[in-house]
């Protein structure tokens, strides 16, 4: 029974890293209905930046976070005015998919011709040893994944329901050319969108790289989790990508113990498939987002 | 940064020289992946291999003939590689490479078709009986049994068993399982997991719940870190071996804060020569090659230099047998007896294009820097 638990830890913790991917995800679809896959590319290589800043500064690494997590926002927020705004008046939202897909692509190249082709990882935030509690062994970092996925969740719900802008980015995400017409600058609330965007991004990669390794061919591994908890979950649904990205891990974590690799792997693309057939929206996505 | 700038140097240097047959030399196309996934082996490979070409031209070449490489980058690619190779035929004498069992299969038609000798530099491929390729280093399944001997030797009986689904994560715990069965080892436990994996909690849970008294790892690079570290975080702190890809210095800098505290590999003679029961002449190649090698590149070799090293000296000393005839050099090197290499001493056959057998394999221990002989 411990050594289950222990599995159901280990799902969670991993789940609450493909929440805060699919959380942004789902933030930018929200407001843009651009599905951003570069978002996973974002956490490989704000996890590498903070591991080079640490080594290059000498910071401790809960120092480097806020640092990583303030230059990623300003990244998103400049591949939303350099790359995003400019594409959006030539391509339709599905181009704009393929679009984020070559911005994966060049993460990872961009990461490989960095950092080379060599696995990294960073210092846990804070040292000590693991906690035992009940024949279960927690290590100190896996409080901190935890802790950044509530910090994000709690930011944006402050965000979005107890201040006026948070009322202007529902409003343009329940219908943009309505916020458009009432006057809301929806560019100016799409911008905000990929600026919150990176800084999960930031903060989902620095939480995670002390507790594994990572390199360039781990771009497309979170993408791809990341983008299936942010459609199960309900694309644009900011509780459903929490919520999916939670199962998702768990879901992995419970099949790998006890199945292959290789078929716990294709058992969350056959959840994902299932759901969506019974249920299009996702766990909590709204219908109007599927007749869209 | 200067090993990079080294090997684009070599690279330079190598492509420019284009397949002079006209001198009278000989013409070798080193096809390795100097860029991607595989760069890990492939730029260690190409030092090497410039290495044994320049050893044998400081000594009059391969019967007065001038040994040349010319060489080219896969990316780790096997459409890459299968291009590299189209361009080769016509104007090398035979190809060493790629560094990657994927690449290695992918050219695999072309070398038969233009009957040129392919000394593939990955253990990973099966080369077929009297066919054009051959493979380096020790195969999968003699390294599986002599680190399975070792254990039993020392009590360990029971292990677990955990592998990456890519080809050669599955290769390994075939032969894992294998070498068990032929030892008299058990395996209690085995998982795999997706070479990209970030966590493998799961996986290390369902092994170490049959209680082993040691750990395969049969993965490589990050595939292998991640799991060294879910160990340690796990508190699993059992004798853990894994497999010869992870024979390098960069990849002992990566994990060094992670290591198993016992951390075994089963390795070729150029990692643990100075214990080899081989004689003089090869204790004379192993120093001379491992001096060399330190002189130009201000490092030991790993596991790539020796294999590109042999690769490219077997098949230069085919080819001078053979009268620089590529067709002949097959049957030449097919027929190559007790030949002393780095990585060990080569007995070919029509049957045998590896050459290699497991009394060329000890098992290392590997520490924060440096990997020590434990015993065979």
């Amino acid at each position: 029974m411990t050594g289950f638990i222990q599995v159901v830890l280990g799902g969670l913790v991993d789940g609450c890293v493909y929440a805060l991917i699919a959380l942004g995800m789902s933030v930018v679809y929200s407001i843009s209905r651009i599905i951003n896959l570069a978002q996973g590319g974002f956490v490989v290589l704000s996890a590498l930046t903070a591991v080079s800043l640490q080594q290059f500064l000498g910071l401790p690494p809960l120092a480097i976070v806020p640092i990583v997590v303030v230059l990623f926002a300003a990244v998103l927020a400049a591949v939303d005015r350099i790359v995003m705004v400019p594409a959006a008046h030539r391509a339709t939202n599905d181009r704009m998919l393929l679009i984020t897909v070559g911005l994966l692509q060049a993460i990872g190249g961009f990461v490989l011709l960095v950092w080379g082709n060599l696995p990294y990882t960073m210092q846990p935030f804070t040292s000590g040893a693991a906690v035992t509690i009940g024949g279960v062994r927690i290590v100190p970092q896996y409080f901190w994944i935890i802790g950044a996925l509530l910090l994000a969740v709690a930011g944006l719900w402050y965000l979005l329901h107890r201040t006026r802008f948070g009322l202007t980015m529902r409003a343009t995400a329940a219908n943009p050319s309505a916020a458009a017409l009432q006057g809301i600058h929806v560019g100016r609330t799409r911008l905000v969108a990929f600026t919150l965007c990176g800084a999960m991004a930031a903060l989902a990669g620095t939480a995670v790289i002390p507790v594994t390794f990572l390199q360039f061919t781990t771009v497309t591994s979170y993408a791809v989790t990341g983008f299936i908890a942010a459609v199960a979950g309900g694309l644009g649904s900011t509780a459903g990508a929490v919520l999916a990205g939670l199962v998702l891990g768990l879901l992995q974590g419970v099949f790998s113990r006890y199945t292959s690799g290789d078929l716990a792997q294709v058992a969350a693309m056959t959840a994902l498939i299932v759901l969506l057939i019974f249920r299009p929206t996702g766990l909590l996505g709204r219908t109007s987002e599927v007749r869209r | 940064m200067s090993g990079l700038a080294a090997v684009a140097l070599l690279s330079t240097a190598c492509s420019a020289a284009d397949a002079a047959k006209d001198d009278g030399s000989y013409t070798i196309g080193v096809i390795v992946s100097q860029t991607g996934s595989g760069s890990q082996l492939g730029v260690g490979e190409l030092q090497g291999a410039q290495l044994a070409v320049d050893r044998l031209n400081s000594r009059a070449g391969i019967n007065g003939h001038p040994v040349r490489l010319v060489t080219a980058d896969d990316q780790s690619n096997p459409a890459q590689a299968v291009l590299a190779a189209r361009r080769m035929i016509g104007k090398v004498d035979a190809i060493v490479g790629p560094s990657l069992s994927g690449p290695c299969r992918a050219v695999i038609p072309l070398a038969a078709s233009a009957q040129l000798v392919d000394y593939c530099l990955s253990p990973g491929v099966k080369p077929a009986a009297d066919g054009w390729q051959w493979s380096a280093s020790a195969s999968t399944e003699d390294l599986a049994e002599r680190l399975l001997e070792y254990w039993k030797s020392r009590g360990i009986t029971r292990i677990g068993l955990i592998s990456t689904t890519d080809a050669s994560g599955v290769d390994g715990a075939l032969s894992t399982k294998h070498a068990a069965g032929v030892v008299g080892v058990q395996v209690v436990s085995a998982a795999s997991y997706g070479a990209d994996a970030v966590s493998v909690t799961s996986q290390l849970q369902a092994v170490s719940s049959a209680q082993p008294q040691a750990l395969v790892v049969w993965s490589t690079g990050a595939a292998a870190a991640v799991a060294f570290k879910g160990a340690r975080e796990m508190g699993l702190h059992l004798p853990t071996a894994t497999t010869d890809g992870n024979l390098t210095y960069n990849f002992l800098r990566r994990v060094k804060d992670y290591l198993p505290e016992t951390l075994l590999i089963p390795a070729t003679q150029d990692f643990w020569w100075e214990h080899s029961p081989r004689g003089p002449e090869a204790r004379q190649l192993e120093q001379d090659y491992h001096d060399q090698f330190q002189a130009r590149y201000g490092t030991q070799p790993d596991f790539g230099p020796g294999v590109a090293f042999d690769a490219v000296t077997l098949t230069a000393q085919a080819l001078g047998e053979a009268q620089g005839d590529p067709h002949r050099a097959k049957q030449v090197l097919q027929n190559l007896r007790g030949v002393i290499g780095v990585v060990g001493t080569y007995s070919f056959s029509p049957q045998d294009h590896r050459g290699l057998t497991k009394d060329d394999i000890a098992i290392v221990r590997a520490s924060r820097d440096s990997f020590t002989y434990v015993g065979r």
